[in-house]
């Protein structure tokens, strides 16, 4: 069982994060933001490259020229840390902005739910391009048929209507790649990307996925969005796992115990 | 400070700090040197669990030199 520590967010640029490791590729987000990020984080790596360079220049005229193996050593450490410099992805966006945009876009869905009169725990639905969608029953509290897709602002499954809801985590999973395990995706999210906590763990029990976050930073004080759509943080827990596993989730159950430091998020699998 | 950059942080300090030591106690065996940082690397990684855009070649590299050194060393006691 691993467990995520504190962090901050980096950005997404593709690619695999761990060797070895089977990622999740979430939805493609457009190339615009891409192409204007990269022309400045090209000149952050060059660094890495450079000091790379150094090193390795450094390390064979000692070896070779010199014959000094101190010396040797010393380029080679350069050249390591030059190439852990070069493959580290840079972050612009700092997780105390994420927190602050995801907490604004509760206040949206607030207003949704209030004038719709939602009542119901929403369930969290994988689509099938990638995307994760609330649907907020209307009628009643039964979750929708499997594989159903949301279409338009009120869709209906199994002769059920149902609101449909961009989870605040959602724009999170745009270009995203995660790892293929629920745990790992949704410690990803919760600490490194939006920051909404110090550390995130999982450990999931036949039908259910019990979700622990340490120190949670997001305080939403908007009731129908707590009981519809959940707390920030299980929102985007539920919604990582979602899409991960690819089935549909509900938020059974949270709680914030030891004061406040810790908090445990109960996800049901339909 | 994000972790990926306090990893790194602390990962050239150890480096530089282990160049100094191993050097003032008259060491000249470069693949200690090596197999320092690669343990150095990996304590690292464990511990800050760094972001990486691509795949981690200087983990694999440390790793496949470490792997050489044991072996070579081993097969030193073992012909000896």
């Amino acid at each position: 069982m691993l467990e995520a520590t504190k962090g901050a967010p980096s950005t997404q640029e593709g690619g695999q994060g761990k060797a070895a490791s089977p990622r999740y590729g979430g939805p493609q987000s457009h190339d615009n933001t891409r192409r204007s990020s990269k022309g400045g984080e090209g000149s952050g790596y060059l660094y890495g490259y450079a000091l790379t360079a150094v090193g390795a220049l450094t390390a064979l005229f000692f070896w070779f020229v010199a014959g000094s193996v101190p010396m040797t050593a010393l380029g080679i450490g350069i050249a390591v840390l030059g190439s852990s410099v070069a493959i580290t992805p840079l972050s612009p966006v700092p997780p105390a902005n994420v927190r602050r945009m995801l907490e604004s876009s509760v206040l949206n869905i607030e207003a949704l739910l209030e004038e719709m009169d939602v009542r119901s725990r929403g369930y969290y639905v994988p689509q099938p391009d990638g995307e994760v969608q609330v649907f907020a029953p209307l009628d009643g509290e039964a979750p929708p048929a499997p594989g159903a897709k949301a279409e338009g602002f009120v869709t209906s499954s199994d002769g059920r209507r149902y609101l449909i809801i961009f989870p605040p985590g959602s724009f999170l999973m745009k270009n995203a790649e995660l790892p293929a395990d629920a745990e790992g995706a949704l410690s990803e999210l919760i600490v490194d990307t939006a920051g909404l906590a110090d550390s995130a763990r999982a450990i999931e029990d036949g039908g259910r996925i019990t979700v622990e976050v340490s120190s949670p930073k997001a305080k939403i004080s908007a009731g129908r969005v707590r009981r519809t759509v959940g707390s920030l943080e299980a929102s985007v827990a539920a919604t990582a796992v979602a899409a991960v596993m690819k089935k549909t989730i509900r938020i059974a159950f949270e709680e914030e115990y030891n004061a406040g430091r810790k908090k445990r998020i109960i996800l049901e699998l339909y | 400070m994000e972790k990926s950059q306090i990893s790194n942080l602390v990962l050239g300090s150890f480096i530089f700090a282990t160049v100094w030591a191993l050097s003032s106690l008259g060491e000249g065996r470069i693949d200690v040197y090596v197999s320092m940082f690669a343990l150095e690397y990996f304590v690292c990684l464990a511990v800050f669990r760094p972001r990486r855009r691509c795949f981690d070649f200087p983990a694999a590299l440390l790793f496949g030199a470490f792997a050489l050194i044991v072996s070579l060393r081993v097969i030193e006691i073992l012909y000896r």
